[in-house]
């Protein structure tokens, strides 16, 4: 029996990745990661993955650290 | 020497120059990842790209900011990708030192860096959690000619199986693009493709509902193979729950003796950073915890 509803996980615009030219999705890839810079100050101390769940929040020098490393530039 | 690579519409100039390392972008830009992999992989297989980035390049979804990679657990890798981030002025976070001692042990490595506008988190284990030794040495032959490594869709659904519920929606989307049928069957996470299936492979999921107790419930009603998902969701993100708080214990110590190391390191470029983290961390960080829950495998 094949059943009206299919499970949804992901929006539609995610799943339309797939549908993307090579040159289109690598530039919505790095559109979205400089769009997404906006949210840098809510997850400052959060880690993604690995084994450490979190910085040391409130610490004044992790404050220090983030502020000296934007001033600085990559050697490109 | 100049080698110049084309790839439609742009190109990537490489100069090396007494053994400094300069890129120039021509026209467009990959992402920080991919360019990240490349060099981090340059004459050799080091690095396999996972995670949030891996989920992207198998086009599920743009959900993380920050990259991850399974490297090779010897000097040499660990060296020359430390000497990449250190060109980026990568700092690190708190975390291990990046030594495989330490990351033999299962821990992990965090840097962070800005570059063109943004921030980039850089993370690494060579031991990524719920893969197997053997699935681990597959996964480096099965990249070992790939331009851009990264993680195949079971390895990645295993790594999705963290604390964080929406991950468990990445681990739906992978399961439909696995093309093996036993692959869906252990990792779907829709209740109706779990019934479609049990109808048509009842021979696979009696063969597998040992390692998956869900697969048991599929030939009932929806609802209940529906709770039996969440009852899974909820035990895996406990079991992964269990495995971090082993860890936090053993890092207690380093995470006390961490401010004063942080504020130490905080101006000085990242290889006499390291030389700093690994003097200290021998006083405070074990190699490997002594104390970790049963189900978790090192």
């Amino acid at each position: 029996m094949t059943l009206p509803f299919k499970d949804q996980f992901l929006s539609e615009e995610d799943l339309d990745l797939k549908n993307l030219s090579e040159d289109e999705f690598l530039s919505w890839w790095d559109l979205w990661l400089h769009q997404a810079q906006s949210s840098n100050d809510d997850d400052s101390f959060e880690y993604s993955h690995g084994v450490f769940t979190a910085s040391l929040p409130g610490h004044p020098i992790n404050s220090a650290v983030s502020a000296f490393n934007r001033n600085r530039s990559a050697i490109t | 020497m100049l080698s110049v690579r084309n790839a439609d519409l742009w190109t990537i100039a490489l100069i090396q120059k007494e053994r400094c390392v300069i890129y120039i972008y021509l026209m467009h830009s990959e992402t920080i990842y991919l360019l990240l992999t490349r060099q981090f992989n340059q004459g050799k297989l080091r690095a396999i790209l996972s995670s949030g980035q891996a989920a992207v390049l198998h086009r599920i979804a743009m959900m993380s900011k920050d990259g991850d990679w399974i490297v090779r657990e010897d000097t040499e890798s660990i060296e020359f990708i430390k000497s990449v981030l250190g060109r980026f002025n990568a700092r690190y976070r708190f975390g291990a030192p990046f030594d495989e001692r330490w990351l033999r042990g299962g821990w992990s490595s965090h840097f962070e860096f800005y570059h063109d506008n943004l921030r980039v988190r850089t993370d690494f284990v060579s031991r990524p959690p719920r893969i197997s030794p053997e699935e681990l040495t597959a996964l480096w032959e099965e990249n070992k000619a790939a331009e851009i490594p990264f993680v195949n869709l079971t390895v990645l659904a295993e790594l999705k199986k963290t604390n964080r519920e929406k991950d468990y929606a990445i681990i739906g989307e992978l399961a439909r693009k696995m093309k093996k049928t036993e692959e869906r069957i252990l990792y779907s996470r829709s209740a109706r493709e779990l019934k479609e299936m049990a109808d048509c492979f009842p021979e696979v999921f009696k063969k597998f509902s040992a390692r998956r107790p869900v697969l048991s419930d599929a030939g009932g009603t929806l609802e209940d193979i529906e709770k039996s998902l969440d009852r899974e969701r909820r035990m895996l993100i406990h079991k992964n729950e269990r495995r971090l708080a082993g860890y936090m214990d053993a890092a207690k110590a380093w995470s006390d003796a961490w401010p004063d190391i942080e504020k130490q390191i905080a101006e000085m470029p990242l290889l006499k950073a390291h030389s700093i983290i690994v003097e200290n961390a021998l006083k405070s960080l074990p190699f490997k915890p002594t104390k970790l829950s049963d189900d978790t495998p090192l």
